[in-house]
């Protein structure tokens, strides 16, 4: 495992401080690789706070060019970058903060042909992509390949996220046994929502690495960012899960 | 009894709001306050919870005092319970 730099130690300064991290769990994160799925709202706030909190590698999946109307919540996404590839604004935008970060960017969403090599060079996988048919892809490569997956998701001013981790959780599966009839490719969003709950899935992703915490594990956090009103619910696993049960 | 009530994603779309409470007889069951939701809040509602066969859609999540319940185990509710109803969600 590599050791922390100088520049390293003078950078994670502060949150070495943190009771349960210290360098132990910073050099886990250093030695990392995470997956996150689509850097639109949620995914580009998710992967700003790993580069910030020092992960060593980032896979960055999304496919398409920059849109004025990514500009309101996705914000690895630049006006001067309308027209050219979203990974490589956010590659950009992320080297800017960290340029230690290693990255692997993939121009095109998770799809069936590059889901489990991607899912096999990570350590943890956060999704934060908007529709459900590769929200299932992935969680059925996770399952498969036991990789711990950050589920995160939001809707107009509600969010939601919950720790998968294979052989001990409900995986998304449980939750949504069949295809859901009234979501829509296109929803209403603050960036201020998705950023919100991406934070916390950054911050369950640096859990899982570093060892520190409780995961929401077999939880699933819910916020209502109209009223404040935050809850955990208690999830379990579905006995007949064509995904994850034995 | 009383049973407090609240919905989430487009669920609360077509109820037109986040919370409400129903009335129902004691000793009523999850699938008896499902069917008087049906009646209350009308087509779109049900659209969302039931396929065209009247089978549940369980992809829409039933929560009761923080607890996710499945609609087969059909639990007996009791008067003060919270029952939440949530559409899945995806947004990115």
């Amino acid at each position: 495992m590599d050791k922390l730099t100088k520049e390293e130690l003078a950078t994670y300064e502060w949150q070495l401080d943190v009771p349960g991290h210290s360098v132990a769990g910073q050099e886990r994160l250093k030695n990392s690789t995470v997956l996150v799925s689509r850097c639109g709202g949620l995914g580009s706030v998710v992967a700003y706070e790993l580069a910030a909190a020092g992960v060593g590698t980032l896979i960055l999946a999304h496919g398409g060019n920059v849109k004025h109307s990514d500009l309101n919540r996705q914000l690895l996404m630049t006006y001067d970058w309308l027209g050219k590839p979203r990974v490589e604004s956010a590659e950009r935008r992320l080297k800017e903060l960290n340029p230690r970060l290693n990255i692997i960017s993939v121009p095109e969403n998770i799809n069936e042909e590059n889901a489990a090599r991607l899912v096999g060079m990570t350590d943890v996988i956060v999704d934060a992509a908007p529709l459900f048919e590769e929200r299932f892809l992935m969680n059925r490569e996770a399952v498969k390949q036991g990789k711990p997956l950050v589920d995160c998701a939001m809707y107009e001013l509600e969010a939601q996220l919950t720790t998968i981790v294979p052989g001990e959780t409900a995986c998304l599966s449980c939750l949504y046994p069949e295809q859901p009839v009234a979501w829509k490719r296109r929803f209403p969003v603050f960036g201020a929502v998705s950023g919100t709950i991406a934070c916390l899935g950054a911050m369950e992703a640096i859990k899982l690495i570093s060892g520190f915490g409780e995961p929401l594990k077999n939880r699933l956090l819910t916020m209502d960012m109209r009223s404040m009103n935050v809850q955990t619910i208690n999830i379990k696993q579905r006995k007949n899960c064509l995904v994850c049960s034995s | 009894m009383e049973i407090q009530l609240k919905f989430t994603a487009q669920i609360k779309n077509v109820v037109g709001n986040s919370t409400d409470s129903i009335g129902i007889q004691d000793g009523a069951k999850l699938q008896d306050l499902l069917r008087s939701l049906v009646l209350r809040y009308g087509k779109d509602f049900e659209s969302i919870l039931f396929d065209d066969g009247g089978s549940y859609r369980h992809s829409n999540l039933i929560v009761i005092n923080q607890t996710l319940e499945r609609f087969e185990d059909n639990v007996v509710l009791v008067n003060g319970m919270e029952v939440t109803l949530m559409a899945p969600i995806s947004g990115g």
